[in-house]
């Protein structure tokens, strides 16, 4: 879920004596989103290097180093037969990183098609497919989803799927209601005129036309997909190994809290940490994005 | 207004079908299906089983075993727990209180929090205490709900022992203090992030009222700082805000799901990971049924309250 918008940054009269803070507030505001850049790039390099920058192999216990604290041998500790956690939380990273991008790809592009559909034609379709939009919004979705893997199994693909099928309502609704509008402007009357088919009008014409709050939505989505995933594997209804992701880690860290706590702290870290990069990153690429504000 | 409350039931009742359809899928996409609890008795044979197919309409055409499910579902009988043999909607509404006690408490604490927190940080916009607060509700809306709990329990539990780590009361006692004493970890849990998300609507609900023209008349007329803020912007402000709220209420069913899971709370979250991990159908679906009708009637009752609320909305 986004955070409301600040809507009268540029509306409000501010007082001389917090001007000073209005700056400060930009310019922290610029720094702390390359630092959640670089931090996102940083995690993304790990992910597809991990098995070069991992120090011990996976799935190799030490039956010496068993729920070692963390150290310098064991940066982030081992876990109860003794594998290195850094490299689990590394190779984790590669599930839950993909799941979570692969998801909200897949969420924005069947809730913008549906949208544009809907918008576009109107009358019935648009009838028909709010409220299709209407039944998924009225849906417990966590409850759906721990419905539908005890159902169709928990491989990466079924995860994938169910976190994008209970996810796509919103940029339905955002696409459609940026198509109603866009919908009667002379440019699409002239692509119209010229004989575009309304396949055509629909990808070439409006989609452009409609992409930039998409893209906000879909970069919020990753990061409340990656969540989402992790609650799934929490709850033993997510990743199972080989598939090892942050949350089934969690999952696994449930028996040790009290003897092992940095099995809990370091996947649940790295989730808080990258969610937190993703909303940044997310809420500072809307602003210029929106063509109000420019 | 009836016309109103109506006309909006009547629009629920498609997506109500939507959702029915969607359900009947999943049962019947389920593993074994609904014979599956009698194949492995012993004696089963195969004619048995197909005694008991037609005894249970199971041999009858798809929209058939439809529309019978469909009739007894809406009048409360979704079948009998696999694994208990009781009606699934009975042990559904059996924990029905727990989790209330549990919604309802961190649904108050966070409105009540929210409200104060937002209406600070917009009455002390681009302050320090403003930053600070937005810093923190980053923090909390990005912040895994679970996780959290797993911290909580760690620090508060596991290493200092301040708080129990779960349940609902200790074993023997049920005083209203021990209740107290094991609800304010998994309370509070669940409502950091409704107070992380709705702080910053009231803030922002709360910027757009201060700047309107009836603000500035109340200062004109000489009216308290204190008055303009808590009686005629924040009375203002609390419109929009306000339906956010309940339809955020309504979600909290997923919060309690996960809280109950960490804190070993006896509510519906709890049996629904139970009924989860032990393929009990029966009861999946009938939670499932019961929230979505919850949800729907939330909905409604949201927009209801905004034309209550505002008479500036017309009913049409």
């Amino acid at each position: 879920m986004a955070i409301a918008t600040e809507s009268n940054l540029a509306g409000t009269v501010v007082k001389p004596s917090k001007r000073k803070f209005v700056m400060v507030r930009l310019v922290f505001r610029k720094k702390i989103t390359m630092v959640a850049v670089g931090f996102l790039l940083l995690v993304a390099v790990c992910a597809v290097f991990a098995p070069w920058i991992a120090p011990y192999k996976l799935n190799t216990p030490d039956l010496m180093a068993m729920l070692a604290p963390p150290s310098v041998h064991h940066l982030m500790g081992t876990d109860d037969v003794g594998i290195d956690l850094f490299t689990e939380v590394l190779y984790g990273s590669r599930i839950s990183l993909s799941v979570g991008f692969i998801s909200a790809i897949f969420a924005v592009v069947i809730g913008g098609t549906i949208g544009s559909i809907a918008g576009y034609f109107g009358g019935w379709v648009d009838e028909l497919l709010m409220r299709l939009t209407d039944v998924g919004l009225s849906v417990p979705s966590l409850f759906i989803i721990l419905g539908l893997t005890a159902v169709l199994g928990t491989s990466p693909a079924t995860i994938v799927e169910v976190i994008s099928l209970t996810s796509w309502m919103y940029p339905a609704r955002l696409v459609r209601s940026r198509i109603l509008t866009i919908r009667d402007t002379d440019y699409i009357f002239a692509a119209r005129m010229v004989g575009c088919r309304s396949a055509r009008t629909i990808f070439v014409h409006i989609i452009p036309n409609a992409l930039s709050p998409l893209i906000v939505n879909c970069t919020l989505l990753v990061g409340q997909s990656i969540v989402l995933e992790s609650v799934m594997s929490f709850l033993g209804a997510g990743m199972q190994p080989p598939n090892i992701s942050w949350g089934y880690l969690l999952n696994q860290s449930q028996d040790y809290l009290s003897s092992a706590p940095w099995l809990a702290i370091f996947p649940g870290l790295m989730i808080f940490f990258v969610v937190l990069s993703i909303n940044l990153l997310g809420d500072a690429i809307r602003d210029p994005l929106d063509a109000r504000n420019r | 207004m009836s016309r109103f409350i109506l006309r909006r039931v009547l629009q629920s009742i498609p997506v109500l079908f939507g959702i029915s359809l969607l359900l009947f899928f999943m049962m019947h996409a389920m593993p074994g299906g609904p014979l599956a609890m009698y194949s492995h008795q012993p004696g089963m044979t195969k004619a048995l089983l197909n005694q008991l197919k037609e005894n249970m309409g199971l041999d009858k055409p798809l929209w058939v075993q439809y529309g019978h499910w469909l009739l007894n579902a809406v009048q409360g009988n979704f079948g009998y727990s696999y694994n208990y043999g009781v009606p699934a909607l009975h042990m559904v509404l059996q924990r029905l209180p727990a989790t209330l006690e549990l919604m309802l408490s961190s649904f108050i604490l966070a409105v009540v929090l929210s409200f104060v927190i937002g209406v600070i940080s917009s009455v002390r916009q681009y302050s320090f205490v403003d930053y600070s607060l937005t810093i923190l509700s980053y923090f909390g809306i990005a912040m895994p709900t679970f996780w959290l709990g797993l911290m909580v329990l760690v620090i508060f539990s596991a290493q200092l022992h301040w708080f129990p780590s779960g349940g609902l009361m200790s074993t023997g006692g049920g005083s209203l203090g021990d209740r107290i004493w094991h609800a304010v970890l998994p309370v509070s849990i669940l409502a950091i992030y409704q107070i992380a998300h709705e702080s910053r609507y009231v803030r922002a609900s709360m910027l757009d009222a201060l700047g309107e023209d009836y603000v500035r008349t109340a200062r004109a007329k000489g009216l308290s700082e204190a008055t303009v803020t808590w009686k005629h912007a924040l009375r203002n402000a609390l419109l929009p805000v306000s339906t956010v709220m309940i339809l955020d209420g309504a979600y909290l069913f997923g919060g309690a799901l996960i809280t109950e899971s960490i804190f070993s709370w006896p509510g519906m979250g709890r049996l629904f990971a139970q009924a989860i991990s032990q393929d009990d159908y029966p009861v999946i679906m009938c939670e499932i049924s019961l929230l979505s009708v919850i949800i729907i009637l939330a909905n409604i009752f949201s927009d209801v309250l905004y034309t209550v609320l505002d008479p500036r909305v017309r009913l049409s």
